[in-house]
C-alpha cells in the first residue's frame, strides 16, 4: 500500500442521524482528517467521484436507500473505496450480508474511537492518531 | 099487615146489620179505620129510626105518638153526626168548621126538644089522623100546634146539605180519577136522597102521595151507597193484599234469579234486620262463608268463626256504615266448618226509614277472596324480598312503603324510614339538586332511570355513602301519583369492575412487555445513536484538548452535542420504562398526534430496517382527548407493527400510513393504513377476539388487548381492507368535552 498525503483523504460519513454522523465527523476532524458527512446514502451516492482516496463510515438502517445498498452500488460500480459499516444493530446476518457486500469492516456502534481510528487505518493503510 | 109492616123492619134490619159489620172490621182492624166506627154509628142510627117510625105509624094514642117523636130525634142526630164524620173522615172533603155546625145545631135541636112542648115538632099533639096509603091500611099521622123550634131541625138539616154541597164541589175541584168519581158518587147520592127525603114529605103533606110521613127510606138509601163505598174499601184492601202477595212471589222469583245469577259469580247475599237482629244468608252465601251442607245460617256462630281482630275490623266497619254515609265495604277472614281459612269481601247498604233516619235494614253480598288476597301476599313477598331496594314515594316526596333490602341498604328500621322525605337518602352535597330534579320529575313523570350518564351515591342512616343505579316508575293511584324507585346497590359491582380494571390493566402491561421484547433490536438501536453521539463527541473533545493550542470551540460543541444527547438516551429510557411500567391506567388530556408521534419514535428503526416507509398525514387541530397515553402508544404500536407483518411478503413499496383527524362531536380518529395482504373477510370481525390471529406466528392476544383498550377509553375501534391491498383499522375516542372541568 503507497504512502499517500493524508490532507487529500478524506472520511465518507453516511448517517441519517444528525447527531451520530456530527459525532463521527468531529472524532475525525480532532485527528486532523478531513470528514465529509452526508446525510443520505442518496447524497453520498450523487458526490461520489471514482478515485477519490480515503474511507467510507457507512450505517445501515436509513431510509429509502440503506446501507446495503450502498454496498451494493460501490460493488457495482468497481468502487475501490474501502466501506467500514457501523451499525447499531449487531447480529451475524447482518455482518454475513455486509462481508459479502464487501464491506471491509463491520463495527457496533457505539463505537471507540481508537477502535475506528484503528479500523480507517487498517483500512486504507494511514496512521491516524498514532 | 101492610108493606110498611114488612118493609120498614126490613130496612132497620139491613142497616143494623151493616152496621155491625163495619163495628166489626173496625173492631179488628186495631181500631184504626174511624170511618167504619161513624158508619156503624149512622147504621144503628138509621135502624133506629126504621123502629121509631113503625111505632109511630101504629101508635094507638097522640100522647104515645108525641113520646116515640121525642126520642127519635136522639138517633136522627146521631145519624147525622155520623154521615158528616163519614164524609170527613172517609173521603176527607168537607169543611170542618160546617161540619161541626151541622153537628151542633142537630145535638142543640135536642134542647128545645126535651124542654119544649111534647117534642121538637110539636107544642102539643091534639090527635092522630088515620091516613090511608097505597096498597090498603092505613098509617097514623099526627095533628097538633106545630113547636116553632121545628125551625132550627130544619136549619139543621138545611146546613147538613150546604155541607155536603160544599165537599161535592170542592171534592169535584181538589181531586182526580177514581177518589173524584168517590166523592161524586157518595155526595151526590146523599145530597139525592136528602132532597129525596124533602120531597117526599112536601108530597105526602100536599095529599099527592099516599104514604106515611118519614125519612127513613132516604137515610137507608144514604146507607146503602156508603156501605157500598166502604165495602169497596174492603174490596180494594183485599185486591191490594192479593196484589201484595203477587209482588211478594215476583220479589221472591227476583231474589231467586238474582241469587242464581249471583250463586254462579260466587257472590252470597245477605241482609240483616237491625233492630230485631234477625239476619238471612243466600245459600251460596253460605257457602261462602264457609257453612257446612247441613248447617243453618247462626249470626252467633258466624262471629265465632271471624277471628277476634277481624271482628273488630267488620263491626267498625258496620257501626261507621250505621252513623255515616251508609255503606261499608271490608275484607275479614272466616274459618269454615272444614277448618279452612277464607277471605271474604263483604258489602252493604244500611236502609234508614225515610223521616226518623233509624236504621232498619242492612243487606249486600259476600264473595270469596282468598286467591285474591293470597295473589296480593305473593306479590307483597315478591315486593318484600325483592333483591332489589324498593321505596314508594308520594307526590310530596314522602317514602310510603319500603322493602326490607331497602331497610338493610339504608340501615334504617321501616318505622324510622316510613314517611321520611326521601331526599334524606341522598348525600348532603345533591340534596338541593335533588329537591329540584324530584319536582321536575312529578311534572313529567316517566319511567327511566335516574341521573342517566352519572354516577349516582345514596346516604345510609349513618351517613356512609354507597354507589346506586336508580330506576323510576310512576304509579297512578287514587291517592294521586306514587313514584316506585328500585335502588340497586352497585358497590359489589363497582369493587368487580375495578378488579376487572387492574386485571385488564395487567394484560395491557402484559402484552406490552412481549411487544418490547419484539422491538428490543429497534429499541436497542434508539438507545444505541445517542450513546454513539456521546462517546464520539466526548473522544474527539478530548483530542482537541491534547492539541496545543487546544481547540476549545470544537469542545465545547462537543459539549453541547454531548449533553443533548444525553437527553436523548434518557428520553428513550424514559418512553421505554413507561411501556414497561406496570401502573394502573392515568388517564390525562392528550395530543393524539403527540401520541403517534410518540410511536414513531420508539418503531422508526424497526420500520426503517423492514424497509417501510411511514407516511403521516395527521390533522391540524385535533380536539384533545381524555386518556392513557401509555395504553394508546401500545395499541398504536400494536396496529403498526400489525401492518408491518402483514406487508413481509411484500418486496417493495412497503408503506404505513398513519391517519389523524377530527371525528364527528369533538372525538378523534386515527386509521392505520399498510399495503399487505390484507384481512380475509370472514375475519374481519373475528381478529378483534383474543386468540385469532391472522399471523403465522404471534398467540393473537395483541388485538384483543387492543380492543379492551379502547373500550376503557369508551372508544371504538374497527378494520376495513382497502379498495387496492391491504387493510386499515380505525379507532375512535370521544373527545373530553364532556369533561370540561377535568385538568
Amino acid at each position: 500500500m503507497s504512502k499517500v498525503d493524508e490532507r487529500s483523504l478524506a472520511i465518507y460519513i453516511v448517517d441519517d442521524d444528525d447527531d451520530v454522523r456530527f459525532g463521527f465527523a468531529r472524532l475525525i476532524r480532532s485527528v486532523g482528517i478531513n470528514a465529509r458527512p452526508y446525510a443520505s446514502a442518496e447524497c453520498f451516492l450523487d458526490e461520489l467521484v471514482d478515485g477519490e482516496q480515503g474511507c467510507v463510515l457507512l450505517d445501515l438502517t436509513m431510509p429509502r436507500v440503506t446501507g446495503h445498498h450502498v454496498l451494493a452500488r460501490l460493488k457495482q460500480l468497481g468502487s475501490r473505496l474501502p466501506v467500514i459499516v457501523v451499525s447499531a444493530r449487531d447480529d451475524e446476518m447482518t455482518r454475513a450480508m455486509v462481508r459479502d457486500l464487501g464491506a471491509k469492516m463491520f463495527l457496533r456502534k457505539p463505537v471507540d474511537d481508537q477502535a475506528l481510528l484503528d479500523a480507517i487505518n487498517w483500512a486504507t493503510g494511514f496512521s491516524l492518531g498514532r | 099487615m101492610n108493606w110498611i109492616d114488612i118493609l120498614w123492619p126490613m130496612m132497620g134490619a139491613a142497616s143494623l146489620t151493616l152496621a155491625l159489620i163495619h163495628l166489626l172490621v173496625w173492631f179488628k182492624q186495631q181500631r184504626q179505620q174511624t170511618a167504619h166506627l161513624m158508619f156503624a154509628v149512622t147504621g144503628i142510627s138509621v135502624a133506629a129510626l126504621a123502629i121509631f117510625e113503625l111505632l109511630m105509624m101504629t101508635a094507638p094514642t097522640p100522647e104515645r105518638y108525641g113520646v116515640l117523636l121525642r126520642w127519635v130525634h136522639v138517633p136522627f142526630a146521631l145519624m147525622m153526626i155520623g154521615i158528616v164524620a163519614f164524609v170527613r173522615l172517609n173521603l176527607q172533603v168537607g169543611r170542618l168548621w160546617l161540619g161541626v155546625l151541622v153537628c151542633v145545631a142537630r145535638l142543640a135541636c135536642l134542647v128545645p126538644d126535651f124542654l119544649t112542648g111534647e117534642n121538637l115538632n110539636f107544642i102539643h099533639i091534639t090527635s092522630l089522623r088515620q091516613v090511608p096509603i097505597w096498597g090498603g091500611g092505613f098509617v097514623a099521622a099526627p095533628v097538633g100546634v106545630p113547636n116553632p123550634w121545628m125551625a132550627l131541625g130544619q136549619a139543621s138539616v138545611v146546613l147538613l146539605l150546604v155541607f155536603l154541597v160544599d165537599a161535592l164541589v170542592s171534592g169535584i175541584r181538589r181531586t182526580t180519577g177514581e177518589y173524584r168519581r168517590r166523592v161524586i158518587l157518595i155526595c151526590g147520592s146523599m145530597i139525592g136522597f136528602l132532597l129525596l127525603s124533602a120531597a117526599w114529605s112536601v108530597a105526602v103533606v100536599s095529599g099527592t102521595l099516599h104514604a106515611p110521613l118519614t125519612v127513613n127510606p132516604a137515610f137507608t138509601g144514604v146507607l146503602l151507597v156508603m156501605s157500598y163505598e166502604l165495602g169497596g174499601d174492603i174490596l180494594r184492601a183485599v185486591q191490594l193484599a192479593k196484589n201484595l202477595s203477587a209482588s211478594e212471589a215476583h220479589l221472591r222469583d227476583t231474589e231467586q234469579r238474582m241469587d242464581m245469577a249471583v250463586r254462579g259469580a260466587g257472590v252470597g247475599l245477605w241482609s240483616s234486620d237491625i233492630a230485631q237482629e234477625d239476619s238471612w244468608v243466600s245459600e251460596t252465601g253460605l257457602k261462602v262463608l264457609g257453612f257446612g251442607p247441613d248447617e243453618k245460617w247462626d249470626r252467633d256462630r258466624f262471629y265465632e268463626r271471624v277471628p277476634p281482630a277481624d271482628r273488630k275490623t267488620l263491626e267498625s266497619a258496620i257501626a261507621s256504615a250505621i252513623e255515616g254515609h251508609g255503606e261499608f265495604n271490608t275484607e275479614y277472614r272466616i274459618v269454615g266448618s272444614d277448618r279452612r281459612t277464607r277471605w271474604i269481601m263483604v258489602r252493604g247498604q244500611v236502609e234508614f226509614d225515610a223521616t226518623t233516619r233509624t236504621p232498619l235494614r242492612m243487606r249486600g253480598i259476600v264473595s270469596e277472596i282468598t286467591e285474591r288476597r293470597q295473589a296480593e301476599e305473593r306479590l307483597r313477598l315478591v315486593v318484600e324480598m325483592s333483591p332489589t331496594a324498593l321505596l314508594m314515594v308520594d307526590g310530596q316526596g314522602l317514602i310510603t312503603l319500603v322493602n326490607r333490602q331497602a331497610e338493610i341498604v339504608f340501615g334504617y328500621a321501616r318505622e324510622e324510614i316510613a314517611g321520611m322525605s326521601v331526599d334524606a337518602l341522598v348525600p348532603h352535597r345533591y340534596r338541593e339538586r335533588h329537591g329540584d330534579d324530584r319536582a321536575a320529575y312529578i311534572a313529567h313523570a316517566a319511567g327511566r332511570g335516574m341521573g342517566v350518564g352519572r354516577e349516582l351515591f345514596a346516604r345510609r342512616k349513618d351517613g356512609s355513602e354507597l354507589p346506586v343505579e336508580i330506576a323510576l316508575s310512576p304509579i297512578h293511584g287514587d291517592t294521586g301519583l306514587s313514584v316506585l324507585v328500585s335502588i340497586l346497590d352497585i358497590s359489589e359491582r363497582k369493587r368487580a369492575e375495578r378488579e376487572s380494571a387492574i386485571q385488564r390493566d395487567e394484560l395491557a402491561h402484559l402484552s406490552r412487555v412481549v411487544l418490547l421484547a419484539e422491538l428490543s433490536g429497534s429499541l436497542a438501536h434508539e438507545l444505541n445513536q445517542p450513546l454513539t453521539a456521546i462517546l464520539s463527541n466526548a473522544q474527539a473533545a478530548i483530542r482537541f484538548l491534547a492539541h496545543s493550542p487546544p481547540n476549545l470551540d470544537e469542545v465545547r460543541d462537543s459539549l453541547t452535542n454531548i449533553v443533548e444527547n444525553d437527553k436523548r438516551a434518557g428520553e428513550v429510557i424514559r418512553r421505554l420504562r413507561a411501556m414497561l411500567r406496570k401502573d394502573r391506567a392515568d388517564h390525562r388530556r392528550l395530543d393524539m398526534n403527540d401520541v403517534v408521534l410518540d410511536v414513531l419514535r420508539i418503531i422508526r428503526s424497526d420500520l426503517l430496517n423492514r424497509n417501510v416507509d411511514v407516511v403521516l398525514d395527521l390533522g391540524s387541530n385535533l380536539p384533545p382527548i381524555e386518556g392513557d397515553r401509555v395504553q394508546l402508544q401500545q395499541v398504536l404500536l400494536n396496529l403498526v407493527m400489525n401492518g408491518t407483518d402483514a406487508m413481509a411478503d411484500v418486496s417493495a413499496g412497503r408503506k404505513i400510513t398513519l391517519h389523524t383527524h377530527t371525528a364527528d362531536a369533538g372525538g378523534v380518529q386515527v386509521s392505520v393504513t399498510d399495503v399487505g395482504r390484507g384481512i380475509p373477510e370472514e375475519d374481519i370481525e373475528r381478529i378483534f377476539s383474543p386468540f385469532v390471529t391472522t399471523k403465522a406466528s404471534g398467540i393473537g392476544l395483541g388485538l384483543a388487548v387492543c380492543v379492551s383498550i379502547i373500550h376503557t377509553h369508551r372508544g371504538t375501534i374497527w378494520a376495513t381492507n382497502n379498495d387496492a391491498r391491504g387493510a386499515t383499522v380505525h379507532f375512535r375516542l370521544l373527545g373530553d368535552a364532556s369533561h370540561p372541568s377535568s385538568q
